[in-house]
């Protein structure tokens, strides 16, 4: 590994906006034959999503980029697995995925209470405090919640399928790819995971 | 269509994934149905609600984090494979194939430069087939002796033979004489 230009091109592309435009699929082929930049683009590109993606599984922020650390640690040292008769997106959500899946069951396993958790609720209330409008953050922080906890409630199958598709808007063939079933069941899933959202969060409307 | 398929299909019609045919269908159904229209308007406003939620980012460091655990992970995949043990800089794999590489290109130079090698070799052979001459020749001195032995045992019997017959040529006189 290039260690040192690694480094110093990964400094200057996190502070400039990346002119990039290839596609995922041409970068991972650039990654591939050795270009360490193109790794990076695709980090840039895939690290918020992944977040975002994961902590909706995990409910904890922290652990969250612990696994999406983890999933790009494992492109980069897996890349020459991935082969372009998939597109890049399935396959970095499915790694990212699997991860969670395992970190979830870890934590059945354990069953413990993470420092990082209890310091969550604490920054949150802290910054409803300091709001001028309490009242309206107050209510808008309820509704998250309360669609958080509906989100979670659901079965896992119904709960993969409805991050996917309605906060990460991915379309119904790429969450196919990723849950790796049928297209129609995946129709059916999103449409009864919705349908049970609707009756739970029924009060919110 | 009835309520089970009108509510098989809201999903899909909210994301547009329907087919002309079927949407019609569904709209024909909606019509006449305000309770339809009241579910379909609910279940939207419950997504846009997710939609609006707000995204997690990744930490500012997140990039300097990831590169810092690359480093760390390759140095301990290596620790882990290697245990950490270096011979001459070499880790222990390459330290061996480098070993055997030293010794391979020695005996090499060793027969290109020592000929005596090829002297060895003809001398050994040159011994061998002496040996085997030697034996050979014993053999055949064993076989001769024997021969020997067998001729004289003959001879001595054929002398005892002719010991044995009785002259009578002074006895025998014949009438003439």
């Amino acid at each position: 590994m290039k260690q040192n230009s690694f480094n110093l091109s990964m400094m200057s592309l996190d502070k400039q906006t990346s002119q990039f435009i290839y596609t995922d699929e041409e970068l991972i082929g650039l990654f591939q034959s050795g270009d360490e930049n193109a790794y990076i683009e695709l980090v840039n590109r895939y690290k918020d999503r992944l977040t975002n993606f994961v902590y909706q599984f995990l409910g904890d922020i922290e652990q969250a980029q612990d696994v999406v650390q983890e999933t790009m640690i494992k492109l980069y040292h897996k890349k020459h697995y991935y082969r372009e008769i998939a597109k890049f997106s399935t396959w970095i959500y499915t790694i990212a995925r699997n991860l969670a899946n395992t970190e979830l069951r870890n934590r059945k396993r354990k069953k413990t209470v993470y420092l990082s958790q209890m310091s969550r609720k604490e920054q949150d209330y802290e910054i409803t405090a300091v709001q001028p409008n309490v009242d309206q953050n107050i209510e808008n922080e309820f509704i998250r919640k309360r669609i958080y906890a509906s989100i979670h409630k659901l079965d896992e199958h119904f709960k993969t399928v409805i991050i996917l598709r309605d906060l990460e808007e991915l379309s119904y063939e790429d969450i196919s790819d990723i849950v790796g079933v049928p297209l129609g069941t995946v129709k059916s899933r999103i449409n009864r995971a919705r349908l049970q959202l609707q009756a739970d969060l029924q009060d919110l409307i | 269509m009835n309520r089970y398929q009108f509510e098989d299909l809201i999903s899909e019609y909210i994301d547009n994934q329907l087919p002309l045919q079927k949407r019609k269908e569904f709209e024909l159904y909606l019509n006449g149905n305000p309770d339809a229209i009241a579910k379909i308007q609910s279940v939207q406003s419950i997504l846009y609600k997710i939609k609006r939620l707000p995204k997690k980012k990744a930490n500012l460091r997140f990039n300097e984090k990831l590169m810092d655990r690359l480093k760390l992970d390759s140095s301990h995949n290596k620790r882990r494979l290697y245990g950490g043990k270096l011979f001459f800089g070499f880790t222990p794999i390459n330290a061996t194939l480098m070993a055997g590489l030293l010794v391979a290109f020695i005996i090499i130079i060793v027969n290109i430069v020592n000929p005596s090698g090829e002297l060895e070799i003809m001398q050994k052979q040159f011994y061998t087939n002496e040996t085997a001459y030697k034996k050979q020749n014993t053999e055949n001195l064993k076989l001769e002796n024997v021969n020997d032995t067998l001729n004289n045992i003959v001879n001595s019997k054929s002398d005892s033979i002719k010991k044995n017959k009785k002259d009578y040529s002074e006895k025998i006189k014949f009438v003439n004489d």
